[in-house]
């Protein structure tokens, strides 16, 4: 859905972005994390066809957005990470005027207006003005505005900040829905917790290079890592480990232990039996799940180790 | 009928049912104020007050409305909206233009009416051609307010409502100009050896003014939607220019003779040259865009190329067929010989280029904020300061190095200017190179 080759962007005096080339799949919600001045904003407006870069090709659902950037504009929807509101408008009028300045038809923008404010909670606001709304209310208004003609992308720059938590987890479920709907969704944020409820993929990027593009939820993965924790440490617990068929990469610290073992819940639960059989003083087992914030940290550090080495 | 969103949106925003019904209370008001100091007699002095209530209405609050209506969407953030709809740049010129300024014309036209049906008639005083005069001043001055604002933004797109107000200046300064034209009152306008009424001028110069502001807002407009201009409008609205300045060079009906002529293609020059220096201080010369040039040039895409040339850029190969066609038709009536005026014209030309390199040069710097201010400093040195300081010494000769003078010796300004502008072009060279090659 969107294909992005060898982009480069720049300021007077900065490259913000180097060569940044990337594929994001159709139905898909991607992360895009990086740290601040990163080249975050600069890419989402971009692919919004708001600023134009130095040189690179950018795909938009088949669209040259360099070539034609108002065919683009049709096919995205955009929420800035400091967006404005027509504080003296009405709710109502401000997804109207939305609606209608982004090709909604006369007969249907009241409908498009109560679709939109209904999956943002604020139906019951329309008659309210904007510039009355509290924070949060005034981010989700401003969302309501950038789905208002259910574009085909949606790019999303920082879409919880000021949301509390009830709001931000609302705001995932919205955003699953949408994808759902058929949506493509590029999220830029710096709560990695939060992204973790709705993306399927994660783009880091850092000084204006991708460092990672990774898919978060692995479809079917032949193997999976575990963590086991002893109520003390054992000298032994490495050899033990290695000793058992199937199981691998055994990482031991202290009193606890990690390794990865197949999928196959059965042979999972033997390994368990197995484990007690031996006499190890078990306190915990499970899943070794990665959080994105490890998952980040991890792609972050093996990118320096790279630029170390290299 | 699809009616424009941006116009609506103004609608909503200036046009509250309090608004409505509050602009004709205070106007009917001040009328009847009008109305008891003058005797109780719906006459002169009425039509007076609505006049000066239009000025006040379409002018000076309109221009100011109009100014702001781009600049006051981009502090508050909602322009990339805008811009991100599917809103045409033609919807948005005209939404803009007539949404933002609605609520001052609508209490501007109850002003015209009022003075319509109360001006008395005096002989010399057309009623119909006044009215067409005043709404035309108070549209042009918001039209040149909007197309100010918007060529700023090109460079800077942060500024504060003091900053702002620059905007309606320009706009009541075109405003009162035209008023000030129409109204003069006596003598004729000489134009291309037609004698007009200033009235009459006055109406074809708006016209025109307000065609080319509205072409112009336009093509701005079509920029910040990222949609690319093709040069040849402003091609056109330069050759429109050059035209019409030299139209006052041929005041009477004497028919084309050379000196007429030469005359002619003088004034067009420097209109031709005023144009230059305008939009090369005006338009934003960031590296960025002479990278995107110098990619497309190197791509052979020739249409990118034209389409990002500066205007500025665009104005000199103009310039030039107009100096060849003054080195084919010089002046009868100067004192210099027709050789000394040619290098002179010549040597400009490579001053123009000069000041051109200056101007790109400053703005390569590492921190451009103020290299048009500094570049203006440095051609104020060139041009004026240091010629006349070298005229005060006794060395008249050596200001030809920096002005071409054709009573003079102007072959030393031909040597001179392109030995400055190779200078100029070797600066320029050397800092794109350190600072983005």
């Amino acid at each position: 859905m969107i294909e992005v080759n060898q982009l480069v962007f720049d300021y007077p005096g900065t490259r913000a972005l180097d060569n940044v080339s990337f594929t994001i799949a159709p139905r898909s919600v991607t992360a895009l994390v990086g740290p601040n001045g990163a080249g975050k904003t600069t890419l989402l407006r971009s692919l919004a066809a708001l600023d134009e870069p130095v040189s690179g090709q950018i795909r938009i659902d088949g669209i040259d957005v360099l070539a034609e950037p108002r065919a683009c504009h049709r096919r995205v929807g955009y929420l800035s990470d400091f967006f404005g509101l027509y504080d003296e408008l009405t709710v109502r009028q401000c997804l109207t005027h939305a609606a209608c300045a982004n090709g909604i038809a006369e007969r249907e923008l009241e409908q498009a207006v109560g679709r939109s404010a209904e999956r943002l909670g604020i139906g019951d606001r329309l008659s309210d003005k904007a510039g009355a709304l509290s924070r949060g209310l005034r981010q989700r208004l401003a969302i309501a505005q950038a789905i208002v003609h259910e574009p085909k992308v949606l790019l999303l720059d920082e879409p919880a900040s000021g949301l509390d938590p009830e709001a931000r987890h609302s705001l995932a479920g919205l955003f699953l829905e949408l994808r759902d709907m058929g949506m493509t969704l590029l999220v830029s944020s710096h709560i990695l917790a939060e992204l973790e409820e709705y993306s399927t993929d994660m783009i880091i990027l850092r000084d204006g290079c991708i460092v990672s593009h990774e898919s978060i939820r692995p479809v079917q993965a032949a193997r999976v890592a575990f963590r086991l924790g002893l109520t003390a440490p054992l000298a032994e617990l490495a050899e033990i480990l290695s000793g058992i068929e199937v199981v691998e990469d055994v990482k031991v610290d202290g009193a606890s232990a990690t390794f990865t073992f197949v999928c196959d819940p059965d042979a999972q639960h033997l390994l368990l039996k197995e484990l007690l059989h031996r006499g190890l003083p078990l306190r915990a087992f499970g899943e070794d799940r990665q959080t994105m914030q490890q998952s980040y940290l991890s792609s972050v550090r093996n990118n320096e180790e790279r630029e170390g080495k290299s | 009928m699809r009616v424009n969103p941006e116009f609506r949106r103004n609608l909503w925003l200036e046009l509250s049912p309090q608004r409505l019904i509050g602009m004709p209370m205070v106007l009917g008001a001040l009328f009847l104020l009008a109305f008891t100091l003058s005797g109780k007699r719906f006459g002169e002095d009425v039509a007076k007050m609505a006049l000066f209530l239009f000025g006040v209405l379409a002018i000076v609050w309109g221009t100011k409305l109009a100014g702001e209506s781009v600049v006051t969407e981009i502090r508050d953030r909602t322009w990339d909206g805008q811009r991100m709809s599917v809103i045409g740049p033609w919807a948005m010129t005209w939404g803009k233009l007539f949404g933002s300024t609605v609520f001052p014309w609508y209490g501007a036209l109850l002003c015209l009416i009022v003075y319509a049906v109360s001006a008395p008639f005096k002989p010399g005083t057309d009623i119909f051609k006044t009215v067409l005069v005043m709404a035309g001043a108070g549209l042009a001055g918001q039209a040149v307010a909007l197309l100010a604002s918007l060529l700023a933004i090109r460079r800077d797109r942060r500024f504060s409502r003091s900053q702002a107000s620059v905007f309606s200046v320009l706009g009541l300064m075109t405003a009162f100009t035209m008023l000030s034209l129409g109204f003069q009152g006596r003598g004729h306008i000489q134009w291309y050896g037609n004698s007009f009424l200033p009235i009459d001028f006055t109406l074809l110069l708006l016209a025109l003014l307000l065609a080319w502001a509205v072409i112009g807002i336009y093509r701005l407009m079509r920029l910040e939607l990222q949609m690319k201009n093709p040069p040849w409008i402003w091609l056109g609205f330069v050759i429109f220019l050059m035209a019409y300045t030299a139209g006052f060079s041929l005041p009477a009906a004497q028919g084309i003779s050379a000196g007429a002529l030469s005359r002619c293609l003088l004034s067009a020059y420097v209109t031709a040259v005023a144009l230059t220096y305008l939009t090369a201080l005006a338009e934003p010369k960031d590296p960025i865009r002479f990278r995107r040039l110098i990619r497309a040039g190197k791509d052979g895409d020739w249409r990118l190329l034209l389409q990002g040339c500066p205007s500025w850029a665009m104005v000199l190969p103009l310039l030039c067929v107009v100096a060849i066609m003054l080195f084919a038709f010089p002046p009868t009536d100067i004192s210099s010989s027709d050789s000394n005026f040619r290098m002179a014209v010549a040597a400009s030309l490579f001053f123009i280029l000069r000041d051109l390199a200056l101007l790109v040069f400053f703005n390569l710097s590492r921190n451009p904020k103020r290299a048009d201010m500094l570049a203006m400093l440095w051609l104020g040195l060139l041009w004026l300061v240091i010629p006349l300081t070298l005229s005060g010494l006794g060395f008249v000769y050596l200001t030809q190095l920096f002005q071409p003078r054709p009573e003079a010796q102007p072959f030393v300004s031909l040597v001179a200017a392109p030995c400055e502008l190779l200078l100029a072009a070797r600066l320029v060279a050397r800092r794109w190179k350190a600072n983005f090659g």
